[in-house]
C-alpha cells in the first residue's frame, strides 16, 4: 500500500494499492476486503477519511508519462471518488472536469480532510514543469471552492495543519521552500528554506511546530513559519540511511512522538520532540507511511504485507 | 556488488503486490514478475509465488522486466518520475539492474545515466528513466523517458557497456510506447502521439535509420508485438482496436475493431498490451476494465474470449502450454487462462 487512513467510526484502516482501496482490520492490520475504484487507471492513489460525511475519499491520477497513458483522457478517472465504509463505490465527484478542464494534466497528488472540507493537490503537467494547486471543496457542495494556485513547481508529498486550524503548510520541494496559508486558502506566502529540499510535512501538537522531511537524514523543525526560523535535526545517528518522505505525529496520550518511515533501511524512526532523540524500529519492508488508530501504530508498507504494527 | 536478501513469500501474503510485468525464463522454468520495486519469482506450472527480491530503494514508478538469453540474466528497469511520490529524493535509481534468475540476487546497477547520450544528459533530475526493455541477440533495447514527455531509444550490449558509445540518439518526440516489438531484423516502437509506429533495424544508430508507419485511423497505437505465424506486427490502441501492419514502408495497416462476444461481456475492450503466444498461435489482449482476455487467431481469423480476471494488464506463456493473465490487483498475481 502507498497510503492509508484510520476510520474512527468503524475502527478500520483503509489503504490504497494500485487502483484498489484495501480495508484492513484496525487491530490486527490484516486485509479484510478490497474494491476497485476506477479502471483503467495508472498512478498512485491517495486516500482520506472525511468525518463530516463518514466516508472515504480517494484521489486518483494519471501520470502523463506513465504506462497506458496513451488512452483517451477520461476525466472521471482523474477524479476524487467517494467510497462508503461498506466498500461500495460510486462515480467520481466530477471535480476532474471542474479543476482540470483539459489535458495535459495528471490528477491529484494528495487529499486530506478538515472540518467540512476536502483539501487536495492537483497536478497539471506541462513538459518539465508540473504546476500544482491546492483546492478546497465541500464534497456535498462542490460549488463552494477555494483555490490556491501554487503557480509554480509545487511538488509535495503531504500537507499539515496546526492544531489551532490557523496555518496550512505545504512543501515545495523543487523550489526548496514551503508555503503557508490559512484554511480558507485565502492567504498564501512562500518561505525559502534553501538548501533544504522539503518533501513531507507534519505538525506536532506538543510543541506546536511543523516538521519537514526531505528524504535524507535531516529532520527540519520549523520554529517560526514567518521568518522562518529553522532547526535541522540529524537523524543519521539513529539511522544512517534514513530517507523518510513522510512524517506523522501520533497524539495518543503517552505516545506523543513523530514517526518517520524509512524505505531503504526498512525502519521506522520514532522521534521524541521533547528530547530530540530517536529510535529506529526495525523489521519492516519498504515502509512509506505510518497510520495510527487510537491505540496502535502501523507502518504502511509498499510491499507484500500492507500494514505492520509498530510495537 | 550489492545484493538483497531473497524473501520467501506465500501466495496469500503477496496479495497486496499487484503485478505489472512478467516474463518466462526457460533456464529455470520459472516466471518472473514485477511488483512495485520487487522482482517476484513464480511457479511456471501453478502461478504461485515462490520468492521475491527488492531491486533497489527508494524508487517510485513502474518497473519493467525482460529476460536476456545471451547471458541468462533478467534486467529490470526502474525510474523516478517528477511529481510522483518521493520525487525530491536523490535520483540514483533510474537505471537498469541485472538479476540472476537462479539465485534471485540483484547485481550492481549498470549505471546507464553516467554514460550519457550526446545532447541528452541523463544525469539531470528531469530525466525520468527507462520505461521499456527488450532483448534480441546480444542487444538490450531501451526506451528512456525524458523531460518533455518524449523518449529516447537506444541499444547496447549489457556485457559491454562501451557498445553504447557507438549509438547516437535513436529518436524521440512525444512517443509513449507501452510495449515494443522485436522482429528477427527490426524493432518497432509505437509512437501514439504521432499516430504512428516507428521502426528501424536492430543496429539502428542514427535518426536516419528510422522509418515511420502511419495509417492507424482514429486510434493511437500504444503496444505492439511480432507474430511469427504471418511475420507481421500487430498493435493495440487501448480503445478497442487491433491493428495489423501489412507493410510498414507503404503505411499498409488494417484496423480491426475488437468485436463483442455473446458470452463474455467486453463492452470496454481496452488492452494496453498485445502478446503473441508462439506455443498456441494466438494473440492475447488483456482488458483491464472488462476483466477479460481477448484472443485472436491470425490463422483462422477467429476471436476467443475469457472472463473472470481481476485487472489483467499482461499475459505470459510457458512452453508446456500454460497461459497466465498478469493481474495488477490484490487478487492472485498470475491467473491461468484456461481454454474458452
Amino acid at each position: 500500500m502507498n497510503d492509508a487512513c484510520y476510520c474512527p467510526s468503524n475502527g478500520n484502516i483503509y489503504g490504497t494499492s494500485g487502483p484498489y482501496v484495501i480495508q484492513c482490520n484496525g487491530t490486527t492490520g490484516r486485509r479484510e476486503d478490497y474494491v476497485r475504484v476506477g479502471s483503467p487507471l495508472y498512478g498512485d492513489m491517495r486516500i482520506c477519511y472525511h468525518a463530516a460525511t463518514d466516508k472515504l475519499y480517494v484521489a486518483t491520477q494519471w501520470q502523463p508519462n506513465n504506462q497506458q497513458s496513451a488512452f483517451t483522457w477520461v476525466n472521471d478517472q482523474r477524479d476524487i471518488f467517494e467510497v462508503a465504509l461498506d466498500m461500495s463505490t460510486s462515480t467520481g465527484l466530477g471535480v476532474g472536469a471542474l479543476d482540470l478542464p483539459q489535458p495535459p494534466y495528471s490528477g491529484y497528488g494528495w487529499i486530506a480532510s478538515n472540518s467540512n472540507y476536502l483539501y487536495y493537490r492537483i497536478i497539471t503537467a506541462t513538459n518539465v514543469v508540473c504546476v500544482n494547486s491546492i483546492i478546497r471543496r465541500d464534497p456535498t457542495n462542490l460549488a463552494d471552492t477555494s483555490f490556491n494556485n501554487g503557480g509554480n513547481v509545487f511538488t509535495s508529498e503531504e500537507w499539515a495543519i496546526d492544531n489551532a486550524g490557523n496555518r496550512v503548510v505545504v512543501t515545495d520541494s523543487n523550489n526548496r521552500r514551503f508555503r503557508v496559508g490559512n484554511l480558507a486558502l485565502s492567504t498564501d506566502s512562500t518561505r525559502s528554506i534553501i538548501p533544504y529540499n522539503a518533501v513531507g510535512v507534519g505538525f506536532c501538537d506538543d510543541n506546536s511546530k511543523f516538521y519537514i522531511v526531505m528524504g535524507d537524514t535531516t529532520l527540519l523543525r520549523i520554529d517560526d513559519t514567518v521568518v522562518p526560523n529553522l532547526t535541522p535535526l540529524n537523524l543519521g545517528p539513529v539511522e544512517a540511511s534514513a530517507d523518510p518522505c513522510r512524517v506523522r505525529y501520533w497524539p495518543f496520550p503517552g505516545t506523543q512522538k513523530l514517526y518517520l518511515p524509512c524505505m531503504t533501511s526498512n525502519t521506522v524512526i520514532v522521534w521524541d520532540p521533547v528530547t530530540d532523540t530517536g529510535e529506529a524500529k526495525t523489521g519492516f519492508e519498504n515502509p512509506v507511511d505510518v497510520v495510527f488508530t487510537n491505540s496502535k501504530a502501523f507502518a504502511v508498507q509498499n510491499s507484500a504485507i500492507g500494514l505492520r504494527e509498530i510495537t | 556488488m550489492p545484493c538483497y536478501k531473497t524473501l520467501t513469500m506465500t501466495q496469500a501474503s503477496l496479495g497486496e503486490l499487484p503485478l505489472q510485468d512478467a516474463v518466462y525464463v526457460a533456464s529455470t522454468d520459472k516466471i518472473y514478475g514485477i511488483s512495485g520495486v520487487y522482482v517476484i519469482q513464480l511457479n511456471a506450472t501453478t502461478g504461485s509465488v515462490e520468492s521475491s527480491v527488492r531491486i533497489t530503494s527508494p524508487v517510485n514508478g513502474p518497473a519493467r522486466l525482460c529476460y536476456h538469453l545471451a547471458n541468462d540474466t533478467l534486467y529490470a528497469s526502474v525510474w523516478n518520475a517528477p511529481d510522483l511520490q518521493y520525487y525530491s529524493l536523490t535520483q540514483p535509481n533510474r537505471d537498469i539492474y541485472p538479476i540472476n534468475p537462479a539465485t534471485m540476487t540483484v547485481g550492481a546497477r549498470l549505471d546507464v545515466p553516467s554514460l550519457g547520450y550526446g545532447e541528452d544528459d541523463f544525469t539531470v533530475g528531469y530525466f525520468f528513466g527507462p520505461r521499456w526493455l527488450g532483448s534480441s541477440g546480444s542487444r538490450l533495447f531501451v526506451q528512456w523517458a525524458n523531460d518533455n514527455m518524449g523518449y529516447i531509444y537506444f541499444w547496447f550490449d549489457p556485457t559491454n557497456l562501451a557498445s553504447k558509445a557507438t549509438n547516437s540518439r535513436g529518436s524521440s518526440s512525444d512517443m509513449l510506447a507501452e510495449q515494443c516489438a522485436v522482429t528477427p531484423t527490426q524493432i518497432f516502437f509505437p509512437a501514439p502521439d504521432s499516430n504512428a509506429v516507428q521502426f528501424a533495424p536492430h543496429n539502428f544508430n542514427v535518426n536516419g535509420d528510422w522509418d515511420i508507419c502511419t495509417g492507424f485511423g482514429a486510434g493511437n497505437p500504444i503496444s505492439c508485438d511480432y507474430c511469427s505465424f504471418d511475420t507481421l506486427v500487430y498493435c493495440v490502441d487501448g480503445i478497442g482496436n487491433m491493428y495489423r501492419i501489412n507493410d510498414p514502408t507503404i503505411d499498409d495497416v488494417d484496423t480491426i475493431a475488437i468485436p463483442a462476444d455473446a458470452i463474455v461481456p467486453v463492452p470496454n475492450p481496452n488492452p494496453c498490451r498485445i502478446r503473441w503466444n508462439i506455443y498456441d498461435g494466438l494473440l492475447y489482449m488483456p482488458c483491464m476494465t472488462d476483466n477479460a482476455i481477448v484472443m485472436y487467431d491470425p490463422n483462422l481469423v477467429a476471436w476467443y474470449y475469457k472472463g473472470g480476471f481481476e485487472n489483467p494488464v499482461d499475459c505470459v506463456f510457458t512452453p508446456d502450454g500454460k497461459k497466465f493473465a498478469v493481474q495488477n490487483s490484490p487478487e492472485q498475481p498470475l491467473k491461468e487462462i484456461t481454454p474458452p
